[in-house]
């Protein structure tokens, strides 16, 4: 029997906001435990919450990139249940009225685009940390960390209409540059600011009903989404070609162990009784709110890959490739505006700076600030105009990280200047002819091959500085001065 | 109401009422709820609720940090019925049921 | 003015004079300390007092441009108001250690106003009665008659200011616990209007009605309070906007009520209604005439409708506010193996027998399949109310009837019927479904010498048509320097 996947992710989007969602304690990472809390997050008696409105922003501004319908009037919610790391027992959260419905998220290439439509995206608080029981004496016992209560979430539903865990890959993927080119989350799996619970189900190819779904919690990396995507869906393929049925379950990854396993705790089919929230007031966009981050929002990523396609002439991989990071079509883009040839921009930036970046562990803001982009492009328009060749040019980007001071002079003062004068190659040529005379001797009676050997002693003379090309040029015209008439 | 029914909502409360609790709240609640039918009489499937009562508000809070506004952690964890001084301690989250 | 002890002074003249340094701040408070060593073995006002009042080193300024109004004014305090340092129970077992590390913002600006808050006073459990019998700590007495209930939930606070232990007193209403004590016992008594005073500190009972209230024995200290406590506060997202209310702006003298039109619902004083309450009425509305006033009639929905409504919005909102309450964070803990355990034995233990019949009630009006039927009902239902009552105050500046259906009624006669108890708040809960200021105001004596109270009712941030009129009928009726204050048993 073929089946088809059903899959939708439900992700979790930390936001960069400097101050908590409902109090001003500052939103910062890790932090030494139960410092970062106040009467508002510790839900000590008689607090209240009040709204940040850099966080409801943030979400507004997802979804006009999501091109979403962004609500005028959305309500909070109370979603009420008891947990050890949530202190008021209930988090306050978005239920019948969120900010966002609808949109989609472009999780393909310029190349190759592909959309993935969203339900919503709605603003609700974090909450607290605990570790895993451990044993103290004759007890067990779980330490509570109450430093993340009250950081804002954007949860973003997708429709269940992802067919592959290549496609969730790609989901996340894509998710996590748009969250980082608008500037409202770092995206991090790994350090929590992105987390995501994947819905799986099966169902026989061309059934119209949705199989009985899993749902897939404590996924940290986008690999571990992909890799327990693949294990349910393999588990619910053995079981139902067993002729069994699926029964609905919350089932936790093990990333060391990379298998799953069924949660031990079971909330009892969850009745949230949720009702509005009381404390706070609706949440309204004015028309000129909602304007202004329209006009705020920047070039998204495709758009602007498409434009690199367009107007610069690059290739789709290269487009792809410098949108990746919106710091890097910066870089990319002013690079060129600052008198580069694009091609050879793109080309340095995906291979050399990236390798460099790699290399030595800089961020590229630490990077740029030694190779800015006017200086990066007087070094391209080196190379381009004739002046160094690439294995020289190479030689003086690594010059320009280390020292300080124009392209052009250092590439002087290091003698990294190509030699085009055609006069005095030609004069190094007619010696490096007088030096090899049986080689000469072997071109002018036909062997064309000489010719490299003669290029390469030419270049060796001139220690890499002649022009490779006028090099050529130089000893065809030496040689052809010495060919006997016939 | 009937003891099962209140011994549902006891749970979802997470109060571990005793027999005789759940036996008068069955009866004190079904007199509450009896009376409430006379909203029934008012004939409100048009109306809107209301949640707020006053649409008065001041715009949202700006994202300025204030550190001050946190508490120290040896007040965070003075009232705590048990901590290591670090953290707030609690036993295992387990369903027993 | 010398002739008359500190404890009988009202909270302007204290102010005046310590302020003008006629008067000393600490003489003043021991004067109403010794009222509460002669008053308390009999009434139990306090739950917490604090000797010499509480110390005010930190108190926040004064807005620019506010002048301090409660100098050296002893105030008592609800004991579901927050105050750093101070034990804050919430009448309740489950917070009978809790001392809480921050001052609600109405805390912290009678501090900067220059007030002495000499204690936290009884209550209902987390505010739920309407008699000071539900307390965890024992209950309340009427001071006029102690076999009788002060009402409720502020019985210690309105005990407190009736028997001279303090000027002026805080409390807090959801469905008429401020209005309700002070009829009970000879005072005025404010719900402002939702959103006037700030919550934040303000241990949440249904947060979508609670509002701080003031007891006080004259119109003038009423208006006081409020105006020292008035303004936006920017930790409390329902704080009406705008600064506090101005009180040397109002007029509180004799021909203050001249051209208000007041309206009365004649239909809500039938034929049951308590024959001094009625009595109480006519008076009032006598006097209001004798001031200038005019009185009409007006219509209003019945308010049975009240009752269900509160009690399905109140309890739920509860059932949520009272979660956080769980031993894992501050307050009492009941050990257990597991968690679920821990939450469950640790509430049964802590929460008295009302308090966990309305979190059941609020947990059953929001639970799977009936938040259209109970909870949704109930939110239409405020809509229709909310309307009614603003219909009924587009022809009048405000409304008038009792405050409550009887005067004080025995401790132990309602105990076991809550539905009872609930119903005898039948008058006061409109105003707090509505969100509309309204203030009790004395009206009476029985011949039993019981107290006797009617209320106003205002249109929206209306309160200071409710001071003036009280105001009036103190020209007319009863002198606040004559009070009949409660006699101490023997």
């Amino acid at each position: 029997m073929a089946y088809e996947t059903v899959l939708g992710l439900e992700v979790h989007i930390q936001l960069a906001t400097r101050s908590k969602l409902f109090c001003a304690c500052p939103n910062e990472f890790a932090g030494e435990p139960n410092t970062r809390v106040c009467p508002v997050c510790l839900a000590l008696p008689g607090a209240l919450p009040t709204l940040n409105a850099a966080a409801a922003a943030m979400v507004a501004r997802l979804g006009l990139a999501l091109g979403a319908n962004v609500h005028a009037r959305s309500i909070f919610s109370r979603k009420n249940y008891f947990y050890p790391d949530m202190p008021k027992n209930y988090q306050i959260s978005q239920y019948d009225r969120p900010i966002v419905t609808g949109g989609h998220l472009d999780i393909g290439t310029a190349a190759a685009p592909h959309r993935v439509a969203i339900t919503r995206v709605h603003l609700e608080e974090d909450t607290g940390k605990s570790s895993h029981p451990e044993k103290h004496g004759d007890r067990e016992e779980t330490r509570l960390d109450f430093n993340r209560c009250g950081v804002p979430l954007a949860e973003m539903v997708s429709e269940p209409v992802m067919r592959s865990a290549d496609e969730a890959f790609a989901y996340l993927t894509a998710l996590r540059r748009l969250v980082r080119w608008l500037g409202i989350s770092d995206g991090d799996m790994e350090k929590g600011s992105l987390r995501c619970d994947a819905n799986v189900s099966i169902r026989p190819v061309g059934a119209k009903e949705f199989g009985t779904r899993s749902e897939i919690k404590n996924l940290n990396s986008i690999m571990g989404v992909k890799n327990a995507i693949l294990a349910e869906v393999a588990r619910q393929t053995e079981v139902l070609d067993a002729g069994g049925t699926i029964t609905q379950a919350t089932l936790l990854w093990d990333q060391d162990k990379e298998r799953l396993q069924v949660m031990r705790t079971k909330e009892e089919a969850h009745d949230y009784r949720y009702f509005p929230e009381p404390d706070l007031p609706p949440l309204d966009f004015s028309l000129e709110a909602l304007a202004g981050e329209r006009s705020a929002l920047p070039e998204l990523p495709l758009d602007r890959a498409r434009r690199f396609e367009a107007d610069l002439g690059l290739p789709a991989y290269d487009a792809d490739l410098l949108t990746d990071a919106r710091d890097l079509a910066d870089y990319f883009e002013e690079t060129v505006i600052a008198g580069a040839p694009a091609k050879a921009a793109a080309n340095w930036i995906g291979n050399d700076v990236l390798r460099t970046l790699k290399e030595t562990g800089q961020s590229l803001a630490e990077f740029q600030a030694t190779l800015p982009p006017a200086r990066f492009a007087a070094l391209l328009s080196l190379a381009a105009g004739g002046t160094l060749s690439s294995k020289l040019a190479r030689e003086l980007f690594a010059v320009l990280l280390r020292e300080p001071g124009e392209p052009a002079d250092l590439a002087k003062t290091h003698g990294l200047v190509q030699e085009s004068d055609a006069g005095a190659l030609l004069a190094v040529a007619e010696a490096v002819l007088d030096a090899n005379p049986t080689v000469t001797a072997d071109f002018l009676g036909g062997k064309d091959k000489a010719l490299t050997f003669l290029v390469g002693q030419l270049m060796k003379e001139t220690k890499g500085r002649a022009n490779p090309a006028l090099a050529q040029q130089v000893l065809r015209e030496a040689l052809s001065r010495r060919a006997t008439p016939n | 109401m009937n003891p099962r029914d209140v011994e549902h909502i006891a749970l979802l409360a997470r109060i571990a009422l005793t027999d005789e609790e759940r036996a008068k709240m069955g009866r004190d609640l079904s007199a509450v709820l009896d009376y409430v039918r006379t909203l029934d009489a008012l004939g409100l499937e048009n109306e809107e609720p209301l949640s707020h009562v006053h649409e008065q508000f001041a715009p949202p809070r700006p994202d300025v940090p204030n550190a001050a506004a946190c508490l120290p952690r040896d007040v965070v964890l003075a009232q705590a019925p048990e901590s290591d001084s670090v953290h707030f301690l609690v036993p295992p989250v387990v369903d027993t049921r | 003015m010398t002739d008359r002890p500190y404890w009988q002074w009202s909270a302007g003249e204290i102010a005046d004079a310590v302020a003008a340094g006629k008067a000393s701040g600490d003489e003043v408070v021991r004067a109403h300390e010794a009222q509460a060593d002669l008053w308390e073995p009999h009434v139990h006002a306090f739950l917490t007092r604090v000797p010499g009042g509480i110390p005010s080193p930190d108190a926040p300024a004064l807005a620019p441009g506010q002048r301090p109004l409660l100098t050296g004014v002893p105030v008592a305090i609800k004991d579901n108001l927050s105050t750093r340092g101070v034990r804050t129970t919430c009448g309740s077992k489950i917070l009978e250690h809790y001392v809480p590390p921050y001052d609600a913002t109405v805390v912290g600006r009678l501090k900067a106003h220059g007030a002495r808050i000499v204690g936290k006073s009884n209550l209902d459990e987390f505010a739920m009665g309407s008699s000071t019998e539900n307390s965890g700590f024992g209950p309340s007495r009427n001071p006029y008659d102690v076999s009788r209930v002060p009402g409720g939930s502020s019985g210690g606070s309105a005990v407190a200011v009736a028997t001279g232990q303090a000027a002026v007193a805080l409390g807090s209403e959801t469905g008429g616990s401020v209005r309700q004590p002070a009829a009970f016992t000879n005072l005025l008594g404010l719900k402002p209007t939702y959103g006037r005073l700030s919550r934040y500190g303000l241990v949440a009972f249904a947060s979508s009605m609670d509002q701080v209230g003031v007891f006080s024995r004259s119109a003038a200290d009423g208006a006081r309070v409020l105006a020292a406590l008035s303004g936006h506060d920017p930790l409390d997202a329902t704080s009406l906007p705008g600064p506090a209310l101005d009180f040397d702006a109002l007029d509180l003298g004799p021909g203050t009520a001249n051209g208000l039109v007041v309206g009365v619902p004649r239909a809500l004083l039938g034929d049951g209604l308590d024959d001094d309450v009625a009595e109480g009425q006519r008076i009032v509305e006598a006097a209001l005439q004798a001031a200038g006033a005019t009185v009409r009639e007006v219509h209003l929905l019945p308010p049975s409708s009240w009752v269900a409504t509160y009690y399905l919005l109140a309890t739920a909102e509860a059932s949520s506010n009272l979660a956080r309450f769980d031993g894992i964070r501050y307050g009492l803990r009941k050990s257990a193996p597991n968690v679920l355990d821990l939450y469950r034995e640790t509430r049964e233990a802590g929460f008295g027998a009302e308090v966990k019949r309305r979190i059941l009630l609020g947990t059953y009006a929001l639970s799977a399949g009936y938040y259209d039927a109970y909870y949704g009902k109930a939110q239409k239902a405020r809509r229709r109310i909310q309307q009614d009552l603003g219909a009924a105050l587009e022809g009048c500046d405000a409304l008038l009837f009792p405050t409550t259906p009887t005067p004080a009624f025995k401790l132990g006669e309602k105990a076991d019927d809550p539905l009872a108890m609930y119903l005898s708040d039948i008058f006061t809960i409109g105003a707090n479904l509505a969100g509309l200021p309204a203030l009790s105001v004395p009206a009476g004596f029985t011949g039993g010498g019981l107290p006797v109270g009617v209320q106003f009712t205002a249109r929206a941030s209306r309160e200071d048509v409710l001071y003036r009129l009280a105001a009036a009928l103190e020209h007319v009726l009863t002198d606040p320097k004559e009070r009949r204050w409660p006699t101490k048993p023997s």
